[in-house]
C-alpha cells in the first residue's frame, strides 16, 4: 500500500520526468534553464521525501546541496553565460521537435521494458521511481546528442545528472551522499569550466555552435 | 425501477443539461475577463456573453444564396451532438442517470460529429475563409484524436473501463491515491488536448479575426443571428464538456453519491467552484503563451500523444487494477 | 426454416437467376438498354433469393458444414469431389453478397441505363457472371472448386474493369489488375497446393482436422503464401497498388460491387484458411496482420486525402478500411494465441462487423460517386461543386455514407470501431508489455486514421456537393440520379443508420461464425438490446468494461436536435431570407475563389511531407500595368505528390521483370514450327522428369 509521503514522492518524480520531456520540445534557452531549475527543485523534493520516509538525515543534507547548487547557482551561472556571450536565444536542433518527443517516448518505453522488471525484485513501494530516473538519464543523453549548441548540450548533461541522482536515491535510499557530493561538485566545476570553454570558443571561433569544432580538424 | 426512480433520473438529466447550457456563457465570460485583466484592461463583465446571446437570439438569419441545406441544419446538429455528450460525463452526481449508456469513446465520437458538421457548413457557402478554417480545424482535430483515445485508455486502464462514471467511482475509492505518474502524465496530455479541442491559445486565438490565424472563427463567418447564437453556445458547451470531463476524472471528490438534497447541493456547489477555478487557470495559461505558428501545432500534438502513450507504459509498471 | 427443404431450392434459384441473367445480357444487341435492365432484374432476383438462404443457415443452422446437393454437381471422383457446401462463415459472406448485392443491383437498374453509354447489355451480362463467380468462391468446399471460382471471379472482374476500354488509362489499369491478380493467384495456388499435399485432403472440413499435424514451419510457409494471395485481393498494403487503378476505371456500380463485396472475399479467404483450417497459428501471425493492417490504414487514408479524383479517393479509402479489418483480425489471432477467447471473439466481431459496414457504406459512396461522375462527366473534384442543390437525393445519401465511414455516431462505422477500441483496451489485461504497447500504438493509428478519414470525407463531400459549381459542366447538372439508384442508395443509407442505432440487430448473424472460428460465442450483452446496447467486454477482473447504449445516444441526440431546433425556430421568420455570400465583404466572389480540393488537402501534405515528399512548383508573372511590378498577371502553382511505394518498389520491380522477359522474347519467333518444337521439347523433358522422379521416389 502506498503511503502519503510515497505518493508525494511519486508526484515529485513525475514532475522531474515531465520537465525532462518539456526540455525536449522547448527551444528557448532561457526557458530551458528555468525548466532545469524547476526540475532540480523537484529532485530536491524527492530527496527530502525519501529522507523523511527512511529517516536519513544525510540525504536531506544532499537535498539542501541540490537546492543550493542545481536550483540556484548553476542556473544563475548559465543565464549569465548566455547573456555575456550573447548566445542566440533559441537553440538549433539536429532532430526536429516532433522526433525529439517521439525519442522521449522511446526512452520511456525502453526503460520501462528494461528496468521495470527489476522493481518487483527490489520490493520497493515506489515502483515508478527507478524507470523514471533511467528515462530522465536517457532523455538527458539524447539532448546532448540531438542539440547543436554547446550550451544546450551542457543542459542535457545537467538533466542527465538529475536523473543519475534520482536513480541513486531509488537504489540506495540516502546512502549516496558522498556520491552526490562528488557529482554535484563535479557539475559545478563543469559549469565553470564550460563557461571558460565557451568563452574561449567564442573568442577563437566566433561561435558556440558545436559543429564549428569540426573546422579544428587537422 | 419505480416511478420515483424514473422521475428523479429524468429530473437529474434535465438538471445536467440546464447546468451545462446555463453555465457555459459564464465560463466564456470569465475566460475573457481573466485575459482582459492580465492585459491590464478592465474588460466586459462576465455576464456579457449572456447579453450577446440574447441579442443574437432576437435576430433573424440570412443565408448565402450559394448555400445548400447543410448551412441551416449544421448548427443544430453540431450543438445537439455536444449536448448528447452531457449525460456520459459525471457532473455532480455519480453514476449519473444515463451514465451507463455511453462511454468516453462515444464522447469522442460526438465531439467529432459536432466538428464534422461545422466543417461542412464552413464549406457550404463557398467563401474562401470558410474553406481555410474548415481544412485547418479538421486536421487539428484529426491529429488530436489519437491523444484523446490514449488518454481515455490511460485513465480507464486502472478502473478497467472506458466509462467516465466508472473511472470516477474508482477514483473516489482510491481518494488522493489515484494520483500516480501514469495519471499525471495522462492528465497533462489531456490539458494540451483541451486547449486544442476548445480552440484556446496557443492553438487558436478566439478573439482574432485576422485571416492568417483564424481557425474556428473562419468557419462561422457566414453565420448570423440565431444560428450564430447556436454556434457561440456550442463553443461554450464544448469548453464546459471537456473541462467537466477533466474535473470528473482527475478531481471527482465531492460528487453526490446518493439522492439527497444536501449531497446534490454540495455536489453542484463544488462542481461550480472547480469549474470556476479551472476556467481561471486556463485563462491564466492563455495569457502566458503566445499563439503558435500553425504548423508548429503538430509539435504540440506529438508532445500530447507521446505523453499519453508514455502514461500507458507507466500504467503497465504499476500494474492494472492492482 | 428447414434448410433441407427450402435452402437447396433457394440456392438453385439464385444460381439459375444469375446464370440466365448473364446469358440474357449476352444474348442480344450489346447496346440494348432493355436487355440490360432485364438481365439486372434477374440478378436482383438472384440476390433476393440469397438473403433468405443465408439467413436460414445463420439463424437456423448450428454452424456445421454440410454439402448442398444440387443436380449436376455430383461427385466426379472420390479424391476430387466437386463439392459445394455452406457453413456459418460462408453463409455470412453469402448474406453480405446477397444483401449488399441486392442494393447495388437495385441501384444499377437506374445507373446502367442512365449513365453507361457503351454496351450496357454486355456490362449487365458480365455483372451477373461476377455475382455468380463470387457465390461460387463462397460456396466452394474443396480447394479445387475454390480456385476455379477464384480465377473466374478475377477474370470476370477484369472484363468489368476494362468495360470502357476505349481509354488508354482503363486498359492500363486493367493490365495492372490482371498481372497483380495472377501473381497473387500463383502464391495462393502454391499455398493451397502445399496445404492440400500436407494434409492429404481436398475438402475443407477434413483438411482442418488434419492441418494440426502439418509441421509448424510448413504452416508458416503456407500462411505467408496465403497472406500474399488473399492480401492482394483484399488490397492490403503493399499489395494494394492495383486497387486504386482498377476501382476508378470500372463503371461505378461495378466499383461498388468490387469495393463492397469482392475485396471482402479476400477477407473471407483469410478467415477460411488462416482461422479455420490452420486454426489461428502462432503469435507472430497475428502481429503481422496487425502491423500490415495499421500500415494499410495509414497509407490508404493519407493517399486518399491527396486525391482529387473522387473515385480514386474512395478506392484508397477502401485500402484504409481493409487495414482496419486486418487490425481486427490480427488482434483476434493474438488474443487467441494468448488464450483469451472472449477478447478474440470481440476483436473478430469488430472485424466482421466492419467488413459488413464497409460493404454498405463504400457501396453507397461508389454509387453516389457514379451518379455524380455520370452527371458532371469527370471524376475530378475540382470541376464539381454545388451539386447538393441539383442532386439532393444523391447528396443526402452520400452524406450518410461519408459520416458512417468517418466513424461518427449514430452510424454503423462508429460501432465497429468502438468494438475494436474495446478489444484493444482489453489488451491491458494480458499483462505483456509488448502486446500492450503494440495495441496502444495500433489504437493510436486507428484513432488517427479515423480522424483523417473525417478530414478526407469533409473534403470529398464539400468539394463535390457544396459551395458553387466550379465548372460549366457542374453548373449544367439539372437532374438527380435515377429513382432506382436513389432507392438502392437509400436502402444502404438506411441500413447504415439502423445498424448505428441498434447494432445488435446484426449480431445474431455473427454468432455462429465466432463460435466456429474462435470457439467463443458473442460477447454477452445486456438484455436491453432494443436500446442498442453493445457487448460488455470485461478486460480486467476489477473492471466492469464499458457499455454503450447507442439507442440512448441516438435518443439524446434527437432530443438535442429538438431543443436546438426549438431555440432556433421559436418566433423566427420563415423562410429565412437569402442574400449574396458575405465572405468578409468581398465584392462578388467567384467560384474560382473557393477553396479547392488540393488547397484543402495541402496542410496534411505538408505535415506528412516525410511520407508524400510533395514537390511544389510556383510561378508568378508580374508585369507592368497601372502600377508596374505590383500586380501579378498570371499565377501558377502545382503540387506533385510522390507515391513512395510505387516509385521505390514497384517501378524497379517492373523494370527488372520487363528486362528479364525481354531476354526470353527471342523464343517467340512467331513461326508455328518453333512452337510445335517447344511442345515436343516439353513433353520429352516431362517424360524424363517423371522417370527420374519415379526413380527417386518409387
Amino acid at each position: 500500500m502506498i503511503t502519503f509521503p510515497v505518493l508525494l514522492l511519486e508526484i515529485a518524480a513525475t514532475a522531474v520526468l515531465l520537465t525532462a520531456w518539456l526540455s525536449l520540445v522547448h527551444r528557448r534557452l532561457d526557458a530551458l534553464v528555468h525548466i532545469y531549475s524547476f526540475q532540480s527543485l523537484a529532485t530536491a523534493a524527492v530527496a527530502f521525501l525519501v529522507a523523511y520516509q527512511y529517516d536519513a538525515p544525510l540525504l536531506a543534507l544532499t537535498g539542501l546541496l541540490v537546492l543550493a547548487l542545481n536550483v540556484v547557482a548553476i542556473p544563475w551561472v548559465l543565464l549569465r553565460i548566455r547573456r555575456e556571450l550573447s548566445i542566440p536565444p533559441e537553440t538549433n536542433l539536429f532532430v526536429s521537435v516532433r522526433s525529439s518527443a517521439l525519442a522521449g517516448l522511446g526512452c520511456l518505453l525502453l526503460s520501462v521494458a528494461m528496468v521495470g522488471p527489476l522493481t518487483s525484485v527490489a520490493e520497493i513501494p515506489e515502483a515508478g521511481l527507478l524507470p523514471i530516473s533511467v528515462t530522465v538519464v536517457l532523455i538527458g543523453l539524447f539532448t546532448t546528442v540531438a542539440r547543436r549548441k554547446a550550451f544546450s548540450q551542457i543542459l542535457g548533461i545537467l538533466v542527465m545528472e538529475n536523473g543519475v541522482f534520482l536513480a541513486g536515491i531509488a537504489l540506495t535510499y540516502g546512502l549516496g551522499l558522498l556520491l552526490e557530493l562528488g557529482i554535484a561538485a563535479n557539475l559545478f566545476i563543469l559549469a565553470v569550466v564550460s563557461r571558460l570553454f565557451l568563452h574561449r570558443m567564442k573568442g577563437s571561433l566566433d561561435t558556440v555552435d558545436a559543429d564549428a569544432l569540426r573546422s579544428l580538424e587537422g | 425501477m419505480t416511478f420515483f426512480d424514473v422521475f428523479s433520473s429524468l429530473l437529474l438529466l434535465l438538471a445536467e443539461f440546464a447546468f451545462v447550457l446555463g453555465i457555459s456563457p459564464l465560463l466564456v465570460g470569465i475566460l475573457r475577463k481573466v485575459r482582459a485583466r492580465s492585459q491590464r484592461r478592465e474588460g466586459a463583465t462576465v455576464w456579457q456573453p449572456y447579453r450577446d446571446l440574447r441579442k443574437l437570439f432576437s435576430k433573424g438569419t440570412v443565408y448565402a444564396e450559394s448555400s445548400s441545406a447543410v448551412t441551416p441544419y449544421a448548427p443544430w446538429i453540431s450543438l445537439a451532438a455536444l449536448l448528447g455528450a452531457v449525460p456520459f460525463i459525471p457532473w455532480f452526481f455519480l453514476p449519473g442517470p444515463l451514465g451507463f449508456a455511453g462511454d468516453l469513446i462515444v464522447v469522442v465520437g460526438l465531439l467529432a460529429l459536432s466538428r464534422f458538421m461545422t466543417a461542412l457548413a464552413a464549406l457550404d457557402a463557398g467563401s474562401t475563409f470558410g474553406g481555410m478554417g474548415s481544412s485547418r480545424d479538421m486536421w487539428i482535430g484529426a491529429l488530436a484524436e489519437p491523444t484523446f483515445l490514449l488518454v481515455i485508455f490511460a485513465w480507464g486502464a486502472p478502473a478497467g473501463s472506458t466509462q467516465a462514471s466508472t473511472i470516477a467511482l474508482y477514483g473516489l475509492t482510491l481518494g488522493v491515491y489515484q494520483l500516480s505518474p501514469a495519471t499525471i502524465l495522462a492528465t497533462v496530455a489531456f490539458v494540451l488536448l483541451l486547449l486544442t479541442e476548445t480552440g484556446r491559445l496557443p492553438v487558436d486565438n478566439p478573439a482574432t479575426h485576422l485571416e492568417l490565424t483564424m481557425i474556428h472563427e473562419a468557419m462561422v463567418l457566414e453565420y448570423g443571428g440565431r444560428d450564430l447564437a447556436l454556434v457561440e453556445l456550442g463553443k461554450g458547451v464544448r469548453f464546459v464538456l471537456l473541462t467537466g470531463l477533466l474535473l470528473a476524472v482527475a478531481l471527482p471528490w465531492g460528487m453526490a453519491l446518493e439522492l439527497s438534497v444536501l449531497a446534490l447541493l454540495v455536489g453542484i456547489a463544488l462542481l461550480l467552484a472547480k469549474l470556476l477555478a479551472a476556467t481561471w487557470a486556463v485563462g491564466q495559461l492563455e495569457t502566458r503563451v503566445a499563439k503558435w505558428r500553425l504548423f508548429r501545432l503538430t509539435d504540440l500534438a506529438t508532445l500530447a500523444v507521446t505523453l499519453a502513450f508514455g502514461s500507458l507504459a507507466l500504467t503497465y509498471l504499476v500494474g492494472v487494477g492492482s | 426454416m428447414d434448410l433441407g427443404t427450402l435452402g437447396t431450392p433457394l440456392l438453385a434459384a439464385a444460381l439459375l437467376s444469375f446464370l440466365t441473367g448473364s446469358l440474357l445480357g449476352f444474348s442480344g444487341p450489346a447496346a440494348s438498354r432493355r436487355l440490360a435492365r432485364a438481365s439486372l432484374l434477374l440478378d436482383l432476383l438472384g440476390c433476393a433469393f440469397l438473403v433468405p438462404f443465408a439467413l436460414g443457415v445463420l439463424l437456423g443452422g448450428s454452424g456445421v458444414t454440410f454439402p448442398v446437393s444440387l443436380p449436376g454437381f455430383s461427385t466426379i471422383s472420390p479424391s476430387l469431389s466437386l463439392g459445394l457446401g455452406v457453413d456459418s462463415l460462408s453463409a455470412l459472406f453469402v448474406f453480405l453478397l446477397g444483401f449488399v448485392g441486392f442494393a447495388i443491383t437495385l441501384a444499377s437498374l437506374g445507373y446502367v441505363p442512365e449513365y453507361v453509354h457503351e454496351r450496357p447489355a454486355t456490362l449487365a451480362g458480365f455483372y451477373g457472371l461476377f455475382l455468380l463467380s463470387m457465390l461460387l468462391v463462397l460456396l466452394a468446399e474443396t480447394t479445387f472448386l475454390f480456385l476455379v471460382g477464384w480465377e473466374a471471379m478475377t477474370l470476370v472482374s477484369y472484363f468489368l474493369v476494362v468495360h470502357e476500354h476505349g481509354s488508354w488509362e482503363v486498359r492500363k489499369a486493367g493490365l495492372s489488375y490482371l498481372v497483380m491478380s495472377h501473381a497473387a493467384a500463383a502464391s495462393l495456388l502454391a499455398g493451397l497446393i502445399l496445404l492440400t499435399v500436407d494434409t492429404g485432403q481436398f475438402s475443407f472440413v477434413p483438411m482442418s482436422h488434419a492441418a494440426a499435424l502439418v509441421p509448424p514451419v510448413w504452416q508458416d510457409v503456407i500462411f505467408v503464401a496465403l497472406l500474399i494471395g488473399f492480401g492482394t485481393k483484399a488490397g492490403l498494403v503493399p499489395l494494394h497498388t492495383w486497387l486504386p487503378e482498377a476501382h476508378p476505371s470500372a463503371p461505378s456500380n461495378v466499383s461498388a460491387l468490387m469495393s463492397g463485396v469482392m475485396i471482402k472475399i479476400g477477407i473471407y479467404g483469410i478467415l477460411r484458411f488462416v482461422f479455420l483450417v490452420l486454426g489461428g497459428g502462432q503469435l507472430w501471425w497475428g502481429f503481422t496482420l496487425i502491423t500490415l493492417g495499421a500500415v494499410s490504414a495509414l497509407v490508404g487514408i493519407l493517399n486518399a486525402i491527396a486525391q482529387h479524383d473522387l473515385k480514386r479517393l474512395l478506392a484508397f479509402s477502401s485500402v484504409e478500411n481493409i487495414g482496419i479489418i486486418f487490425m481486427a483480425l490480427g488482434a483476434s489471432l493474438v488474443f487467441q494465441a494468448l488464450g483469451s477467447p472472449v477478447l478474440a471473439a470481440l476483436a473478430l466481431l469488430a472485424g466482421l462487423f466492419h467488413t459488413f459496414n464497409h460493404a454498405l457504406f463504400k457501396g453507397l459512396l461508389f454509387l453516389g460517386a457514379g451518379a455524380v461522375v455520370g452527371a458532371v462527366g469527370t471524376r475530378n473534384m475540382e470541376k464539381m461543386g454545388g451539386l447538393a442543390r441539383s442532386m439532393p437525393g444523391t447528396a443526402g445519401t452520400f452524406l450518410v455514407g461519408a459520416m458512417a465511414i468517418s466513424a461518427l455516431p449514430p452510424f454503423n462505422g462508429f460501432v465497429s470501431e468502438w468494438l475494436l477500441f474495446q478489444a484493444f483496451f482489453g489488451s491491458f489485461a494480458t499483462g505483456s508489455l509488448a502486446t500492450e504497447m503494440t495495441f496502444t500504438a495500433t489504437a493510436a493509428v486507428l484513432a488517427l486514421a479515423s480522424g483523417l478519414a473525417a478530414y478526407c470525407f469533409v473534403k470529398a463531400f464539400g468539394m463535390t456537393f457544396l459551395a458553387r459549381p466550379r465548372s460549366p459542366e457542374a453548373r449544367g447538372v439539372v437532374r438527380d440520379a435515377p429513382l432506382a439508384q436513389r432507392v438502392g442508395m437509400g436502402l444502404m443509407a438506411g441500413t447504415c443508420l439502423t445498424l448505428g442505432i441498434i447494432p445488435v440487430l446484426a449480431f445474431p448473424l455473427f454468432g455462429g461464425t465466432l463460435t466456429e472460428l474462435v470457439h467463443s460465442g458473442l460477447p454477452s450483452y445486456s438484455a436491453l438490446s432494443w436500446l442498442g446496447t453493445l457487448p460488455r467486454p470485461s478486460p480486467s477482473a476489477s473492471g466492469a468494461g464499458g457499455t454503450v447504449a447507442l439507442g440512448v445516444v441516438a435518443l439524446v441526440l434527437a432530443a438535442g436536435i429538438l431543443v436546438a431546433w426549438a431555440l432556433r425556430r421559436l418566433g423566427a421568420p420563415r423562410p429565412d431570407p437569402r442574400e449574396a455570400m458575405w465572405d468578409c465583404g468581398m465584392e462578388s466572389p467567384t467560384p474560382r475563389m473557393e477553396y479547392t480540393a488540393s488547397g484543402y488537402a495541402q496542410p496534411i501534405l505538408r505535415i506528412f511531407s516525410a511520407y508524400y515528399g510533395p514537390r511544389e512548383h510556383a510561378e508568378t508573372t508580374i508585369r507592368g500595368g497601372s502600377r508596374p511590378g505590383i500586380l501579378a498577371t498570371t499565377g501558377h502553382f502545382e503540387t506533385e505528390v510522390s507515391y513512395p511505394l510505387v516509385e521505390q518498389i514497384y517501378s524497379p520491380l517492373t523494370r527488372s521483370i520487363v528486362g528479364f522477359s525481354r531476354r526470353f522474347s527471342r523464343l517467340q519467333s512467331g513461326g508455328i514450327h518453333a512452337y510445335l518444337g517447344y511442345m515436343i521439347l516439353t513433353l520429352v523433358v516431362l517424360l524424363i522428369a517423371v522417370r527420374v522422379a519415379g526413380g527417386i521416389f518409387p
